[in-house]
């Protein structure tokens, strides 16, 4: 049953020679008067915890090309405040969440993530047998490995006006990740729990039977993955720095960062993907 | 932690059955508690419920992994809460009583062992106790009105984690007492039907049959379990043991705590400290709405995860590359 995932999705560490690839590319790219610009990171998707290891990894490849920096923040607000007092990076965010500052702080996407091909997703609410539709979730338990505010505007929308009463009612319980979400399920933690898509998918492959256990109560609309955005006028360092972290895909250290964050690319976004936002 | 200080607190959690409760004897000068009672917050009420009170024991807030549970908890908690911090030291158990009389917590949430002995010995039976991070926590004294959040991670999370790392492991070796693990045994191996990996098991009787033990088991597996048993991790000695032997056969090592990591095993899954804050959070809430609790323990609902890929370069394993977002760390 591994054989078709095995193909698709597993390589192994970077060789030399990638390294080198990487090397070269990015000293091309280098422009000498960089400054020390940085790409600032927080997530309301995923409840990243491994900021040390996402900063060692994204410093590691970003260095390589000039004085340019990540900058993971762990607290909402101070990543909000910080973009408003210093309107002078690059920020890579949910595009929830760049939806709800994107007119305060006059910024725009310029990159999107992409997870198998696509720029969007779907978030999706999963239960175990005892709970079969909405209103069986009253009092519940819900695991979700995105921040509270962020999973109850997701529910908020799956629930709908009529039953907006048993939002109140319903208590989230956060978890690191999609998979411990899952779980959480499968062995009855938590009755319900919500997931991407694309993390389902996954699971189905790795344990068949847990997910056939699974009851899907609802999907959410299509939701367009994390975006980087800038500033209206990027200057030229800037600049370079999207073309660095647009490329990073392309060589095993940094698709290893961006797959660190559950992607597998960024690409420029498209007239279709800004109405989107 | 380090291995020598995860022995001390595996040691100091594996006598709770002997140990006499009552008539424990607390020391501290009222001032001293005035200074631990460091918190009396109360939260906004936002409900109607909100008037209920959680007393929150910290063993000592000094331990970081202590200080986390309390963190994510206060962070999740929507009640008011009054807090009071053992620090590792000896408190005048009548000065809590009369807290406890004073202020009439609906819940005591302890975190550490220490917390729950005074909880136990000083609360009223009707008083709920809600225990954290303590070890072995099936030989705790137990009463109606106890529950908790178990230091353990659910074998089914553990495999499924396996899999999604190395979808290729899929004979896992386990070493292993009857006496401490032939439940959990069975168990794991239902669940290992689950995600494809057969579990190649061996049980010993005592410390002496690790060498043998592990002389059978290695040639038949493509990994190795390592997991709580205390008679096959009786000692540093026999850790060490078990790390070298299936080091030079090239034999990858799932570790179950981080306490392990320096000695380089593969894979490290240990409980996510703060989600146990968290779970405690919301089972409190449960208790507070007399919902029923169906399991007097719960195992963590979250992981965390050490990835050693010096190992799998060494061994020359296949990564799945898209778990990489799974991992709190990278040992290079």
């Amino acid at each position: 049953m591994y054989h078709k995932f095995t193909n698709s999705i597993i390589v192994q560490f970077g060789t030399f020679r990638n390294m080198i690839c990487l090397v070269m590319m990015l000293l091309i790219m280098n422009t000498s008067n960089a400054k020390n610009y940085k790409l600032y990171f927080y997530s309301v998707e995923s409840n990243i915890n491994n900021y040390r290891l996402l900063k060692i990894e994204f410093d590691t490849y970003l260095g390589i090309a000039g004085m340019y920096k990540f900058q993971p923040f762990k607290n909402k607000n101070a990543f909000e405040e910080y973009i408003r007092s210093h309107n002078d990076g690059i920020y890579l965010l949910s595009s929830w969440h760049f939806k709800k500052l994107k007119d305060s702080l006059n910024i725009k996407p310029e990159l999107i993530g992409v997870l198998n091909n696509k720029s969007i997703q779907k978030q999706i609410l999963i239960s175990n047998r005892t709970i079969q539709n909405l209103d069986d979730l009253r009092n519940e338990t819900i695991a979700s490995a995105s921040s509270e505010e962020y999973t109850k505007s997701i529910l908020s929308k799956m629930f709908g006006i009529e039953k907006k009463e048993l939002l109140e009612t319903v208590r989230i319980l956060t978890v690191p990740k999609d998979i411990d979400a899952l779980m959480a399920v499968g062995i009855g933690i938590a009755n319900s729990g919500l997931a991407t898509q694309s993390s389902i998918e996954t699971f189905k492959q790795i344990n068949l039977n847990q997910y056939n256990s699974f009851n899907k109560l609802s999907q959410s609309e299509n939701i367009p993955l994390p975006v980087i955005a800038t500033a209206p006028k990027p200057n030229d360092d800037i600049k370079n720095l999207l073309n660095i972290i647009e490329k990073m895909g392309e060589v095993s250290d940094g698709s290893k960062a961006i797959k660190m964050l559950g992607l597998d690319d960024f690409k420029r976004v498209d007239l279709a993907e800004t109405n989107l936002f | 932690m380090k291995i020598e200080n995860y022995f001390k607190f595996f040691s100091s959690n594996s006598f709770i059955s002997s140990w006499q409760l009552h008539g424990f004897t607390f020391k501290m000068n009222v001032l001293t508690l005035l200074v631990f009672i460091s918190t009396f917050m109360i939260l906004p009420k936002t409900n109607a419920d909100s008037d209920n009170l959680v007393f929150i024991i910290n063993s000592d807030s000094s331990i970081e992994r202590y200080a986390k549970i309390q963190s994510a908890f206060t962070a999740t908690v929507k009640k008011p809460f009054l807090n009071l911090d053992l620090n590792g030291k000896w408190i005048d158990k009548t000065i809590i009583e009369n807290a406890i009389l004073d202020k009439k917590p609906d819940v005591i949430f302890c975190i550490g062992i220490r917390a729950y002995e005074i909880a136990y010995n000083l609360a009223e039976a009707r008083n709920k106790i809600v225990f954290s991070s303590i070890i072995n926590w099936k030989r705790l004294p137990k009463r109606q009105n106890v529950f908790g959040i178990a230091n353990e991670l659910s074998s089914a999370m553990e495999l499924t984690t396996f899999s999604y790392f190395f979808p290729d492991i899929k004979r896992i070796g386990i070493l292993y007492s009857k006496i401490h693990n032939e439940e959990w045994l069975d168990t794991t191996l239902k669940n290992a039907k689950d995600v494809n990996a057969s579990i190649i098991s061996k049980s010993i009787l005592n410390p002496a049959q690790l060498e043998s033990g592990l002389r059978e088991i290695l040639p038949a597996i493509d990994a190795l379990w390592l997991v709580a048993d205390p008679i096959v991790l009786s000692n540093k000695q026999a850790v060490n043991e078990i790390f070298n032997t299936c080091h030079r056969s090239k034999i990858p090592i799932f570790a179950y705590d981080k306490a392990y990591v320096d000695l380089e095993p593969l894979l490290t899954i240990s409980p996510d400290i703060p989600t146990m804050g968290r779970q405690a959070a919301v089972m409190i809430h449960d208790l507070l709405i007399l919902k029923e609790i169906p399991e007097l323990a719960q195992i963590v609902a979250g992981s965390e995860i050490i990835l050693n890929s010096k190992r799998v370069k060494e061994y020359n394993l296949k990564l799945n590359m898209n778990a990489l977002n799974s991992v709190n760390r990278i040992i290079e």
